[in-house]
């Protein structure tokens, strides 16, 4: 018995082994057919279902102006998508949507009932619809856990993030900026010029999900500089350009005109500091103006100068060494028959005029005499020296070379006449302003500058647009001539004298050109140019204004004149220059002060103004007491001492270093504290 | 033949019955050692199994929390650049010009209002 049962134990046992073993077997059998014989087929099937790659969108590139603002800026909104092939029932998505997206239950029907594996249902959602469309996934979500139910329509439509582009600015440069089309690429402007170095670079992460489909860990950086694109640092300055914008569209409001143009330059750089024109464009909603707004009139449309073009031909003349300034020629009393049959008129009549009253009247015929003088071929070499008739080589697309005949070969002489004063020549008004802008550099032409500098995400500049000469067109002293007689033209007798902003000089030149209607010229329809440099000794800046077709007054000393001298005195204004201070005794203001103190001393109730005649007493050797003045009163006081000053705080002075009384020596730096309500 | 059967009988129950039989084995030590041995070897690899699937958690945890944390950075970017819009369009010089003239009652100064500091 006892056998029998130690037996059946041991059967047993034998029997459990061998179960174990075979299990053993079959595990490492399935192991082996699962590690070995089709493993790499299905590794490579789970590293499909984990891992994905997903597309990283590159974000666009900031333009910025010269100060750091920015111009243009891309941000990530959401926009809706679908797979339609996927949806069983669209119309009861289509109903459901329809409101949260504000689309029509009809035509949302129609996109996700199409046969396309891909849609977009709505792209760049605004936050209200976005919020509103992920408050009705939640609600899906949650009714969909609440039915237990795998498979739903809701799963194929989904938001997908997208860059967009805003200009923060709204109009402001919006022709210069361009603009770009939905899908983040250049169409217009230096959007598209810098489209390259602005889009970025897109490429494709690798990223692991869960079984939810959820990330578990991704390739992708959150601040990725390998996707940013480059940064677009400009050479206007936005206060600037608003400036100009707005004086502009003034002057167009004023005089009712079709339109205008101004272009602020900084002559020794070739910096455009502004580059205006009305109507103007809002790039965050392009579609809405018609593409004549759209684009950069200032490079692309050639206009007659009139009479703004004179200087040049003077330039031309007095550095080819065929006149003096104090050349005088015979205006022939507003009436010169050039040829049998033609004759050219001026719009006052002159008898006799020098160089510089040519210019300062604005004489036709003195022009087209001085033109005569010059010559052709030399006349035309200097034109295309000052880049009259060719592209100027900014990086800006479009740029319109303008119109300017071969002078030594034009065989009529009143062709050559009238292009002394600006008709049968066009030009952009970007030519206008840097061959003008060469006058004001020593007769240096310079290469217009819009760009400053290219600067990758970390900030690193990738490449730097330098100031570069073009070519010297005239020598120094003849462009000092011209700025001589130029300034002329602002002053009492000249054509424009209220061109000049207080305190400036200007050395300007009007211009009234008629315009071509038809191969016509019209009587009726004009561009009112004014082109100056400021301050006339020493220009910081040029600047050029046309008003196309003013209703009114026509003429550029009138009409565009005006809109100079506000641009002008602005510009100063914001650069830091002032019109230069009056001579006054530097120590007059400590007299007065130090009067004002012994005053007080002696009558301490009076607190009246010092006597005028103080101020004769003699040379302060005290400082004065400052305690209760507004900082006015003190910068006034101390700046006309000649004492430096630290202040701080703000309101009514309470102390001051070194106290009143100390006696004052040479450098001494005085500090002022203030206090509100004292 | 009764005494046969007795003894028969006798260690049946012996067999079947007497379980406090006082039985000696010989234990081998050598024996002892692989046990020893075995359960040691299978407390190493249930340990490193459970670490080694602690590890994982954690990986995957820490992976979660790293996808979490670069999506919170990324939403701030993006806040962040929205800001910049916001900022740039409150500082924008027709915005500050309208509030200096129709607030403040500012203008810009006269050329006597200028006061130049040495």
């Amino acid at each position: 018995m006892s056998y029998l049962l130690h037996r059946w134990v041991r059967v047993r046992i034998i029997l459990v082994g061998l179960g174990l073993g075979l299990l053993l077997m079959v595990v490492g059998a399935r192991f082996f057919q699962l590690q070995v014989l089709q493993g790499a087929e299905l590794r490579r099937q789970a590293e499909r279902e984990v891992r994905k790659t997903c597309p990283v969108l590159p974000v666009r590139g900031l333009i910025l102006d010269s100060r750091g603002t920015e111009l243009a800026i891309s941000t990530r909104v959401q926009s809706v998508v679908a797979h339609p092939r996927k949806i069983r029932n669209a119309a009861r998505l289509s109903r459901e949507l329809a409101p949260v997206l504000g689309l029509s239950p009809a035509a949302l029907q129609d996109l996700l009932s199409s046969d396309a594996p891909f849609v977009w249902v709505k792209r760049h959602l605004t936050p209200e619809r976005e919020e509103a469309f992920r408050a009705w996934e939640k609600k899906v979500a949650k009714s969909a856990r609440a039915r237990g139910n795998g498979y739903q329509d809701e799963n194929w439509i989904y938001l997908l993030p997208e860059a967009k582009r805003y200009y923060p600015q709204q109009a402001l440069a919006g022709h210069v900026l361009g603009f770009c089309s939905i899908d983040g690429r250049g169409l217009e402007g230096l959007e598209y010029q810098f489209d390259r170095e602005l889009y970025g670079k897109p490429k494709r992460v690798q990223r692991l999900v869960d079984a939810r489909g959820r990330c578990v860990v991704t390739e992708e950086k959150a601040w990725d500089p390998e996707v940013m694109g480059h940064n677009l640092v400009l050479t206007l300055d936005q206060t600037i350009q608003y400036i100009a914008e707005k004086e502009l569209k003034r002057a167009v409001e004023k005089w009712q005109a079709a339109g205008g143009m101004a272009l602020v330059v900084n002559p020794r750089t070739g910096e455009i500091l502004a580059m205006a024109q009305v109507p103007t464009m809002d790039p965050n909603c392009f579609a809405l103006f018609p593409a004549e707004v759209r684009r950069n009139r200032l490079l692309t449309h050639a206009i007659e100068p009139g009479s703004s073009f004179k200087v040049f031909i003077a330039a031309a003349a007095l550095d080819a060494g065929v006149v003096k300034p104090t050349d005088r020629f015979n205006c022939e009393n507003g009436f010169w028959q050039v040829t049998a049959r033609e004759a050219i008129h001026d719009v006052h009549p002159y008898g006799i005029l020098t160089v510089q009253g040519i210019i300062q009247k604005s004489s036709n015929i003195g022009a087209a005499k001085l033109a005569n003088k010059c010559g052709g071929a030399r006349l035309y070499s200097y034109l295309k020296a000052f880049g009259f008739g060719s592209r100027s080589g900014i990086h800006f697309p479009g740029e319109n070379p303008g119109l300017l005949k071969n002078l030594g070969l034009i065989r009529s002489p009143l062709d050559r006449a009238t292009c002394a004063f600006g008709q049968g020549v066009s030009v952009t008004p970007l030519q206008l302003t840097m061959a003008l802008a060469a006058l004001g550099n020593d007769g240096v032409l310079m290469e217009p500058r819009l760009v400053k500098k290219i600067v990758d995400a970390r900030g690193e500049t990738v490449e730097e647009f330098p100031p570069r000469p073009v070519r010297r067109v005239i020598s120094r002293e003849t462009a000092r001539q011209m700025l001589a007689i130029m300034a002329t033209v602002t002053r009492p007798g000249g054509t424009a004298p209220g061109a000049a902003p207080p305190g400036f000089t200007v050395a300007g030149k009007t211009g009234t050109a008629q315009k071509l209607v038809g191969g016509v010229y019209s009587h009726n329809k004009f561009n009112a140019v004014f082109m100056g440099l400021v301050p006339a000794e020493h220009p910081v800046l040029a600047i050029s204004v046309i008003i196309d077709e003013p209703q009114g007054a026509i003429y550029g000393g009138v009409v565009a004149a005006p809109v100079f001298r506000e641009i002008a005195a602005q510009t100063l204004r914001v650069l830091g220059y002032y019109p230069p201070a009056p001579a006054t005794p530097v120590l007059a203001g400590l007299l007065s002060a130090v009067s004002q103190t012994q005053a007080q001393a002696a009558e301490p109730e009076t607190g009246g103004e010092p006597p005028a005649a103080a101020a004769a007493e003699g040379p302060p050797t005290v400082m004065p007491d400052l305690r209760g003045k507004t900082i006015r009163q003190v910068l006034d006081l101390l700046q006309r001492a000649g004492v430096r000053c630290r202040l701080e705080g703000s309101g009514r002075a309470v102390s001051q270093d070194p106290p009143p009384g100390t006696p004052l020596t040479p450098g001494v730096v005085c500090s002022v504290k203030f206090e509100p309500g004292f | 033949m009764s005494a046969n059967l007795t003894l028969r009988l006798t260690a049946v129950s012996h067999a079947l019955l007497a379980r406090n039989r006082k039985v000696s084995r010989r234990h081998s030590a050598w024996g002892r050692a692989v046990v020893a041995a075995m359960l040691l070897v299978t407390a190493a690899v249930v340990l490193t199994s459970l670490i080694w699937a602690w590890a994982n958690l954690q990986m995957v945890t820490l992976n979660y929390e790293i996808s979490q944390a670069q999506e919170t950075i990324k939403q701030y970017l993006e806040i962040n650049r929205k800001l910049q819009v916001e900022l740039a369009n409150l500082k924008s010089p027709a915005r500050l010009e309208r509030l200096a003239e129709d607030v403040y009652e500012m203008g810009a100064p006269q050329p006597q209002q200028i006061i130049r500091l040495p």
